[in-house]
């Protein structure tokens, strides 16, 4: 997986190739770290070129989104394909994270 | 479509998930499953194995078989490990409808599988955990 880090003003978009699956999901949770480390921002996850996401990848979405809350910043994810969408919808991930 | 029976041992560790979905996705494009459904084998593969690198074995990284047969409107795959007794399907399944701070990530994964995959099975059989998926080829039109 490969992930493009952009940021702007106090907003970090991360764009993800790839699958964020078992083994790529560290690399996702330690770049999120980074970031966090660097304070308050608001995080836009751009998943246009995201092929799936498996339960790995949505439990550090899942951190990510507590941290953001109690950061009192935003967090939203843009561009998922149909399969990741679906995903987020099974495990009702639609109702805890703003998908656009 | 295609009847097929074939069959791959790998070493159960996670770095070779990428390479077991893409053997076990080539066999299934092969026997006619729908794109969509490709994509749901691999997000269950993604979380079998890893399951069964996590758990299965006390000094990893032990094998995990992959076993293949196509036919009769149906594309079966066995995952067949010699670890501990695991059966993933006894695991409680998570509520969805929790809000973030309740929100707990224990069995999301084999939740995923059981709705992405038309059946799942498990059994234990002698000294080997026998992890089945099965999904139903489409019937080709006209």
């Amino acid at each position: 997986m490969k992930i493009t880090r952009n940021t702007s003003g106090n907003t970090t978009t991360l764009a993800l190739q790839g699958r964020l699956d078992t083994v790529t999901s560290t690399q996702l949770a330690n770049e999120l770290s980074v970031i966090f480390e660097g304070g308050a921002v608001n995080l836009v996850f751009d998943f246009s070129v995201l092929e799936y996401i498996s339960s790995a990848g949505l439990r550090v979405l899942l951190i990510a989104q507590k941290k953001v809350n109690a950061l009192e910043t935003e967090m939203k994810i843009i561009g998922a394909n149909e399969a990741v969408k679906e995903i987020f919808d099974i495990t009702g991930f639609s109702g805890i994270i703003k998908i656009n | 479509m295609q009847e097929a029976r074939e069959k791959k041992a790998f070493p159960a560790k996670m770095e070779l998930i990428p390479e077991i979905s893409k053997y076990v996705s080539d066999l299934a494009e092969k026997a006619g499953l729908h794109p969509k459904q490709v994509i749901h084998l691999q997000v269950a593969i993604d979380e079998v194995v890893a399951n069964i690198c996590h758990y299965a074995y006390q000094k990893p990284p032990g094998e995990v078989l992959v076993q293949i047969e196509s036919g009769k409107g149906r594309f079966a795959v066995d995952f067949i490990d010699e670890g501990i007794p695991f059966d993933p399907l006894m695991v409680d399944e998570p509520d969805i409808n929790a809000d973030i701070a309740e929100r707990e990530m224990g069995g999301l994964g084999i939740f995923l599988v059981r709705r992405v995959i038309d059946e799942v099975h498990y059994k234990r059989d002698k000294s080997k955990n026998v992890f089945t998926l099965v999904l139903y080829v489409p019937k080709l039109k006209g």
